[in-house]
């Protein structure tokens, strides 16, 4: 393998490089070493036009001559690109057809379609990003706000690694200090303190746990929240959805369901994101049909980051507090209490007077009160963390602090039936090596390192 | 009785030269010499043929572990321990049987004694009283030696083992001379040929405590320390076994102790400046601990015998290189030591070694056929760690002459795969000992399977006769038939645990650890035994038995953890690979990696300085 670097890369590649869908621009991009002999051809301009890091406005052309769009080109030569390879950059008319049209274009000019994370993944290889810059931009690509992705920003920078490398330090040194009791007995009496060691590791499990914890806000900015709209028929679920709707105005997308009940809509609620499920209502069925709606609805509400649970002021149950105490979903909920135009009906005295559930009184009919439900419903997604502090949102991540956490219990559990040191560090040394995937560090030197700068050991 | 060559008036031709009769160098002969090689063991002085040059033990934590595998290989360290101890240890009985380990101080002279039969013994074993001054290269391989006072001696394998003795510094307080071990004159040859050869050299450290006058000592106020009552061999092979059980003495440092030591501690050359290379940390001197760590008010130290009924007397635990006049000074404020006199001052030595990360898992030189390295000159400290590598690099010296296929241990097979894996891999820079903390198959490598991991190699090898092999075996059949549920319900283990039987569960676990094999099957219908009864049953195979239950579980959870290092293990890099063109690797693994240049993505993990983003970029090239 002689020219490696050259021969990494594999053949030049073409994908469309921003989200399919209705917008008014659309960038194809091309990677490889082929890049500029087909940017040449498709735009029928010599080599000298495609200056690096200039941009050069022209038309493209199929194999048959005719006109395909009027284009920006961009041309980044190796290795001062994003893949570290020569990529050119085609800005062209958004839509589905125009960027299709240029991608088969181009591979009719010898380009290979590039799949999936193709380009991160040269970049990668070419030593343009880092493992975990990697996943960052992963993050980033995924982001549907803006402050979604600031999280993935400070992925890229370090927050998270910096709060977890912190939390490896504090686990090498545990194990560190417990190999000495195995390794340097020769002499010198035991240092051991094993009670020590266990209040260290409670607290770093307390650490961990509290770190896991911040995944559902983390996964809120990366993936959205749901907020499930749920009630008896006739509360004006519907009608509240649309009052939501007209009061944000940033509606993104928005479909009413085709085989469902169920209507989804999208917003960027002041960066997060947020899609409003509005469900049947669920009560008895008296038929298939609706039976089937009333599922989907319990699956809605089963994935629900917060469930609106709207009632009338007209039909509030008497018993409604036995029937708020006893949900059949397990998310968070908020009371709405529509219809507060009628407000002539009497609330029962039971639950104004208890705040034991919180409840807004809206009416979407006069919109009063919407605004305040807004504040509230996005109070309630995002209590738990904030961007300041190192947020989990990656799934791998997630998974691996998980993993170390249950290492951890296990060598906790081991100590408290008094197993010998080794097996303790075996779970400890599974704990460690779940957070060094996530760091990207391996190596039981650290370890070794830990115990001689600690300890008076020798023969 | 045997033959010391002194002047070879005509060519001599060897299959193998070994030179160095240090404990490296005794396993590398003895290995060689039983795979058939004729070998010509050169020494400067053939009375110091295996010296124990520090401290009168062998074994201890991850070393006793090594001594274990040597000796079920076919190894000799294990048997002349076994008849020259005098005091016998089994270390970490409170803990876990993975990091329990053999540890026995021994007779020096018996020691020595012993080995030197053992060589003297061999026919095809020729010993040379000499001085390498160079070792003879053409192109990119190695065809001898040239001796000092003239004359050649020629071979196909060469093994360098060496020891402390190239260039070899002493330091007594600001006092230098060059030498040896003390009393014994430094080689210097050797490092000029291999430094013009293209082998980077580098400077290491290492130190040995006083030894003190045992007329001069009041024994009466010491605390005694003893062996084990129930003293278990170190050796597989070793019958009737009834060691003595000598006593030693402990003393502790105090506040005065550490005074006088840290009003001279300028007077060390390690803290004047005039030792530059690199000590270990995990052997420090006195003064070491006292400076670093202050606020430990006393330190152990250890009084063994060198021999039995000695006059010298060791102080384990006050290696120095203070001025002797200090290090008396200090230790005279010690309780029962008030009037201590030397035979000889502790001291530091440098010397030259040569990273081993231009040596293959062979311990064969990558840049030079038929150039073998083993001990202290690849930069390790230790007896058992020397002997280690003697044994395998006799045995790929015997294999390459005779055109044999490679041989070598894996991490998961032996410390010993651990320590030479270790020392390819990693930049060594302090003397290297070994650890149970190294290995991260801990809790499968146990001196109590030693036997079941590795004497199956040691027999196809051709180190075990069928004899001592069927010995070692004995034990393992004992253990399958109590695995396989064929003794009667009532077994029952060192700290009381009872086992029914037939029981599956402990078949499960059994087959789980992979322990009924063929092999074993195979013998049993061979070899007609009795079933052992519960009364025969060693305490050993129980004990081993119930670590194989006891571990199964951990073991299962590390499962995934190691099984991604024995797969990186198995991906091979083509020689040659081009690193510096592979712009995925950060600088300092582009640069590392040249360098040390490993045989497997695995080692490639374990070169320090490369990172998994690293790795997993070489993984998707060589996977292309």
């Amino acid at each position: 393998m002689p020219t490696m670097s050259s021969n990494v890369g594999g053949p030049t590649v073409v994908a469309q490089a921003t989200p399919p869908g209705i917008s008014a621009l659309a960038i194809v991009r091309l990677t490889g070493s082929k890049s500029l002999d087909i940017a040449s051809l498709l735009s029928k301009k010599p080599f000298s036009s495609f200056k690096p890091g200039h941009t050069l406005l022209t038309y493209l052309y199929n194999s048959s001559g005719q006109p395909l769009d009027q284009v920006v080109i961009t041309y980044y030569k190796a290795p001062n690109s994003y893949t570290g390879e020569d990529v050119v950059d085609i800005s062209c008319h958004g839509g589905v057809s125009v960027p299709k049209s240029i991608i088969t274009a181009s591979i009719a000019c010898g380009a290979v379609p590039a799949p999936p994370g193709e380009f991160t993944k040269r970049a990668f290889i070419n030593g343009k990003l880092d493992l975990s810059q990697a996943e960052a931009v992963a993050d980033i690509i995924r982001a549907k706000t803006e402050r979604s992705q600031r999280v993935g920003v400070a992925a890229l920078v370090g927050l998270l690694s910096n709060e977890i490398t912190s939390l490896r330090d504090t686990l090498v040194s545990i194990i560190g200090k417990m190999e000495v009791e195995l390794d340097f007995i020769d002499h010198e009496p035991s240092l051991a303190r094993p009670v020590e060691w266990t209040n260290k590791l409670v607290l770093l499990r307390g650490a961990l746990s509290s770190l896991l914890n911040t995944f559902s806000g983390g996964r809120v900015f990366r993936d959205g929240a749901q907020v499930v709209i749920t009630g008896n028929p006739n509360v004006g679920k519907s009608s509240l959805l649309n009052a939501l709707v007209k009061e944000e105005r940033v509606i993104v997308s928005g479909k009413p369901g085709t085989t469902t009940d169920a209507v989804d809509v999208h917003y960027d609620m002041c960066g997060v994101p947020v899609s409003f499920v509005d469900t049947a209502g669920i009560r008895k069925p008296n038929n298939s049909i609706e039976s089937a709606g009333i599922d989907i609805a319990k699956n809605y509400l089963a994935s629900a980051s917060l469930v609106l649970w709207v009632w009338s002021v007209d039909s509030l149950p008497n018993n409604i507090n036995s029937i708020l105490s006893n949900p059949i979903f397990s998310a968070p909920f908020l009371v709405v209490i529509n219809k507060s135009d009628l407000m002539h009906k009497n609330i029962p005295i039971e639950l104004s007077s208890n705040n034991t559930y919180k409840h807004v009184l809206v009416s979407v009919k006069s919109g009063h009160n919407v605004s305040t439900l807004l504040s509230s419903i996005k109070e309630s997604l995002t209590k738990d963390f904030s961007t300041d502090q190192p947020l989990l949102t990656n799934k791998r991540h997630e998974v691996s602090i998980g993993s170390s956490i249950n290492s951890l219990d296990c060598a906790l559990s081991a100590a408290k039936d008094g197993e010998p040191i080794e097996l303790l560090l075996s779970d400890l040394r599974v704990a460690l090596s779940h957070l060094d995937t996530i760091l990207g560090i391996t190596t039981p030197d650290h370890i070794i390192n830990s115990v001689f700068d600690q300890f008076c050991v020798g023969k | 009785m045997f033959h010391v060559k002194h002047k070879p008036h005509k060519i001599k031709q060897y299959d193998v030269i070994v030179v160095g009769g240090g404990h490296a160098g005794v396993e590398s002969s003895l290995s060689a010499s039983k795979l058939g090689c004729s070998v010509a063991l050169i020494t400067i002085s053939s009375s110091s043929l295996a010296r124990m040059s520090c401290n009168p033990a062998i074994g201890g934590v991850a070393k006793g572990h090594l001594l274990s595998e040597i000796d079920a290989l076919g190894g000799y360290m294990a048997v002349a321990t076994d008849l020259s101890g005098v005091q016998f240890k089994t270390l970490n009985r409170s803990k876990g049987s993975a990091v329990r380990a053999p540890r026995v101080q021994v007779d020096k002279r018996a020691y020595e004694r012993t080995v030197k039969a053992e060589v003297f013994n061999r026919q095809n074993i020729s010993l040379y009283e000499e001085e390498v001054s160079k070792i003879l290269f053409s192109g990119d391989r190695c065809y001898g030696v040239r001796l000092l006072s003239g004359g050649s001696i020629y071979s196909s394998a060469v093994i360098i083992t060496c020891g402390t003795f190239l260039c070899g510094v002493v330091h007594v307080g600001t006092n230098m001379s060059s030498a040896g071990r003390m009393g014994e004159e430094a080689s210097t040859g050797i490092t000029g040929s291999l430094k013009r050869f293209g082998i980077r050299g580098g400077r290491l450290k290492t130190g040995t405590p006083p030894r003190l006058k045992r007329s001069t000592i009041d024994f009466s106020s010491l605390k005694k320390t003893y062996g084990d009552t129930q003293p278990r061999p170190t050796s597989f092979r070793t019958k009737g076994f009834s060691p003595p059980n000598l006593p030693s003495w402990i003393v502790n440092t105090n506040n005065e102790t550490h005074s006088t030591i840290d009003r001279n501690i300028l007077k060390s050359p390690m803290y004047s400046g005039q030792i530059t290379a690199v000590g270990p940390r995990y052997c420090p001197s006195i003064e070491d601990k006292v400076y670093r760590f202050s606020d430990k008010p006393s330190h152990r130290i250890v009084l063994e015998e060198e021999w039995r009924g000695s006059k010298q007397i060791y102080t384990g635990g006050f290696s120095t290189s203070l001025p002797a006049d200090v290090q008396l000074a200090a230790l005279r404020t010690i309780s029962g030591l008030e009037r201590v006199e030397f035979y000889r001052p502790g001291y530091a030595i440098e010397y030259d070694f040569f990273p081993p990360s231009q040596l293959k898992s062979t311990l064969e030189s990558k840049g030079c056929r038929g150039l073998f390295m083993a001990g202290q000159i690849n930069g390790t400290s230790g007896y058992e760690e020397a002997a280690a590598q003697g044994l395998i690099a006799g045995i790929n010296a015997a294999h390459s002459v005779l055109g044999k296929s490679p041989f070598s241990l894996r991490r998961d097979q032996a410390y010993i795969g651990v320590l030479i894996d270790d020392l390819v891999t990693k930049d060594v820079d302090e003397p290297y000992r070994m650890f149970t903390s190294r290995a991260e198959h801990r809790l499968s490598l146990r001196t109590t399977n030693s036997d079941r991991r590795l004497s199956h190699l040691g027999r196809a090898v051709g180190l075990l006769t069928d004899c001592d092999y069927l010995a070692i075996t004995q034990r393992q059949i004992q253990l399958d038939f109590l695995l396989c549920g064929f003794v009667g319900s009532g077994a029952v283990t060192t700290n009381g645990v009872k086992f029914s039987a037939p029981n599956n569960g402990l078949r499960r676990v059994a087959d789980g650890e992979g322990v009924l094999s063929e092999k074993i099957s195979g013998l049993l219908k061979q070899v007609s035994i009795k079933k052992p009864s519960v009364n025969t049953v060693s305490s050993l195979v129980l004990e081993e038995l119930e670590a194989i239950i006891k571990y199964a579980p951990y073991i299962r959870r590390q499962e995934r953890l190691l099984s991604r290092i024995i797969q990186n293990d198995s991906l091979p890099i083509p020689r040659g690979f081009k690193y510096n063109s592979f712009l995925a690797l950060s600088t300092e693994a582009r640069e590392k990696l040249s360098r040390v240049m490993p045989e497997t993505l695995g080692q490639a993990s374990r070169v320090s300085g490369v990172t998994p983003s690293d790795i997993a970029a070489l993984s998707v090239v060589l996977s292309r």
